[in-house]
C-alpha cells in the first residue's frame, strides 16, 4: 500500500469515525433535552412522569429518490405533520449518494452535493439537521432508496418505512414515536 | 498614341478590374459555404453559479430572451430565476407548491419576445411568466411535455410522452388549443421509445433526436421524412423490466440545438464516447461533420440568438456560456 492510499484511508476512517461521533452526539442531546424537560416539569412542582427518552427518528435521503414526485411529496407531508411538535426534535437526516458518483466526479462532489442539500433545504423549508454520509455508513439502510428510520431510546431501530410514505404509514411513525 | 486610342484602353481596363471585382464579390460567399467545416471551438464567455454561492442549486431548464438576459429554472428551491447578460441575478420567482406560478419540478424552459415558459413535472402544461418573472396565466394541456420549443408569442412546439398514441410534435398557440401535429411514426413504439428531443428551423423543418434510440432525423414542414442517419453504430441502450414494462436505463442522445448557420448539434448521452459531454455536429443533410466535447457531462444544451452555447458545468450547479468558433478547411 502506498503512502498515499494508507493515508487516504486514514482520513477515510478518522471521518467515518467523525461521522459517528455526530450522530451519537445528536442522540446524547436529544437525551439530554429530553431529560431536561423532564427536569423542568419536576422544578415546576409537575409529578414526574414516568417515561423512557424518546426515540429517534433517522430520514435517509437519497436525491435520487425524488425524482419519484410521490415519494418527494410524502417525505414532505410527513415534515409538515411533524413541524412545530415536540416530536420535530427527534427528528435527524442522513443523506445519502452513490459511491461510484463521487469516485466520478472528483474532490468537488462533496462541495456539489453540499449546494444541492442546502438549496433543497431553503427550497422546502426543512428545520431538522441533515448530515452527508460521507463514509457510506448508512448505505445499506438505503438500498431501497429514501425512508424513515425509527430507532427506540437504546438505538435498536424498530421499524423502517420506505418512501413513498402512505398516509397510514406516517401515522405508524407518529404513534410509534407518542408511545 | 493618340488620347482617344488611350482612353479606350482605360476603358478597357477599368471594365476588366470591374468584372473581377464583380466575380470575386459574387463568388466568393459561394465558395466560402462551400468549403466544409472542420471543427468547432468552444470559448467559455460567461460562468454563473459558483460552489460558493447561492445563485444556482440545480438548474434544469435555460432560455435566452433577445436582450441577452438568461432565465434559469432550478429544481433544487423549486424557482424561476432572471440573470442579466452578465451573469448578475435580477429576480426569483415561483417556490415549492401548485399555486399560481408555483413549481412542484420546474424543468424545461422558453422564451418569445414578451414572455417565459416553463414546465413543470408536477402538472400538465406550461406556466407563463413575463420577462420580470410575473406570472402570469398557465397553459393547460393534455399529455406531459418531454421537450419545449418556443417559436412566438403566440405558438409553441412540444413533444410529448404518450403511451397510446401515434408519437408526433405537436405545435399549438397560446391559448393551449392544437394548432398543427407533425407526426415522425406511422406507428406506436414501446413506452418510451418514441422520446424525442427537436428543433424547428425557420422553414419549418423538423429536427429530431431519439432520446433512447440511435437515430437523428429531419422531416419538412409536411411531416416528409428527408433523412435519418445514427452515429453511433446503430448502438442500443440498456433495458429493464419495471412492473409490466420494459423500459430504457440509459440514453442515447440527450438534446438537440440548431445553430445560426444552419449546423445541427446533438448532444450525445451514455453511450458516446465522452459520455453526456460529446456534441455531434451534423450538415442540414444529415453530415456528420466534427464532434467538439464539453469540459462538463450535460443534460441539454441550448443556443441562443447571438449563436451562444449553454450547458451544464458542477452537476448543475454551474451554467456555462460559450462563443462557438468555427473552423473550414
Amino acid at each position: 500500500m502506498s503512502m498515499n492510499e494508507g493515508g487516504r484511508r486514514g482520513l477515510r476512517e478518522s471521518a467515518a469515525t467523525f461521522s459517528f461521533l455526530l450522530i451519537a452526539a445528536g442522540v446524547i442531546l436529544l437525551l439530554l433535552s429530553s431529560s431536561a424537560r423532564e427536569g423542568c416539569n419536576r422544578s415546576q412542582g409537575f409529578p414526574p412522569e414516568n417515561h423512557s427518552p424518546p426515540p429517534l427518528l433517522l430520514v435517509i435521503l437519497d436525491f435520487n429518490s425524488f425524482s419519484c414526485l410521490t415519494c418527494l411529496d410524502s417525505f414532505l407531508d410527513f415534515h409538515r405533520r411533524l413541524s412545530g411538535t415536540e416530536d420535530e426534535r427527534l427528528l435527524w437526516g442522513i443523506l445519502v449518494f452513490d459511491a461510484g458518483r463521487e469516485k466520478q466526479s472528483g474532490p468537488r462532489f462533496i462541495q456539489i452535493l453540499e449546494k444541492k442539500l442546502n438549496g433543497f433545504v431553503q427550497g422546502n423549508r426543512l428545520r431538522f439537521p441533515i448530515i452527508i454520509d460521507r463514509d457510506h455508513l448508512f448505505s445499506s439502510l438505503a438500498e431501497e432508496g429514501s425512508a424513515v428510520l425509527v430507532f427506540d431510546p437504546n438505538q435498536r431501530m424498530m421499524r423502517k418505512f420506505a418512501f413513498p410514505l402512505r398516509s397510514h404509514q406516517i401515522q405508524d411513525i407518529l404513534r410509534l414515536v407518542e408511545e | 498614341m493618340s488620347n482617344i486610342k488611350r482612353r479606350r484602353n482605360f476603358l478597357k481596363y477599368r471594365v476588366w478590374v470591374g468584372f473581377v471585382l464583380m466575380g470575386a464579390f459574387l463568388f466568393l460567399p459561394l465558395s466560402l459555404s462551400a468549403q466544409e467545416l472542420k471543427r468547432v471551438i468552444l470559448d467559455e464567455v460567461l460562468s454563473i453559479g459558483s460552489l460558493d454561492g447561492d445563485s444556482i442549486f440545480q438548474w434544469t431548464g435555460v432560455a435566452v430572451d433577445s436582450a441577452s438576459n438568461i432565465y434559469v429554472a432550478d429544481a433544487m428551491d423549486y424557482s424561476l430565476k432572471k440573470f442579466s447578460p452578465q451573469g448578475r441575478l435580477l429576480k426569483t420567482a415561483g417556490g415549492r407548491g401548485q399555486g399560481p406560478g408555483e413549481f412542484t419540478a420546474p424543468r424545461l424552459l422558453g422564451c418569445s419576445e414578451a414572455y417565459v415558459y416553463a414546465t413543470d413535472q408536477g402538472f400538465l402544461g406550461l406556466h407563463v411568466f413575463d420577462k420580470e418573472l410575473n406570472f402570469r396565466r398557465r397553459i393547460a394541456l393534455i399529455i406531459p411535455v418531454s421537450d419545449l420549443k418556443v417559436l412566438s408569442d403566440s405558438r409553441f412546439a412540444v413533444a410529448t410522452m404518450s403511451v397510446d398514441s401515434i408519437p408526433a410534435i405537436c405545435i399549438y398557440d397560446d391559448s393551449g388549443e392544437l394548432v398543427r401535429k407533425i407526426p415522425y411514426s406511422e406507428r406506436k413504439m414501446p413506452p418510451m421509445m418514441d422520446s424525442v428531443n427537436f428543433d424547428i428551423d425557420g422553414e419549418g423543418n423538423l429536427y429530431l433526436a431519439y432520446t433512447f434510440e440511435d437515430r437523428i432525423e429531419k422531416f419538412d414542414r409536411q411531416g416528409n421524412k428527408l433523412w435519418s442517419v445514427s452515429l453511433l453504430e446503430a448502438k442500443k441502450v440498456k433495458r429493464k423490466k419495471i412492473s409490466s414494462y420494459v423500459l430504457p436505463t440509459q440514453v442515447m442522445y440527450k438534446d438537440v440545438e440548431l445553430d445560426s448557420h444552419g449546423y445541427l448539434l446533438v448532444l450525445g448521452g451514455h453511450l458516446s464516447q465522452n459520455r453526456s459531454r460529446d456534441i455531434y455536429v451534423l450538415s442540414p443533410h444529415g453530415k456528420l461533420l466534427t464532434r467538439l466535447t464539453l469540459p462538463d457531462a450535460s443534460h441539454c444544451i441550448y443556443i441562443d440568438h447571438q449563436n451562444f452555447l449553454y450547458s451544464r458545468a458542477n452537476q448543475g450547479v454551474t451554467l456555462k456560456k460559450y462563443r462557438l468558433h468555427y473552423v473550414y478547411e
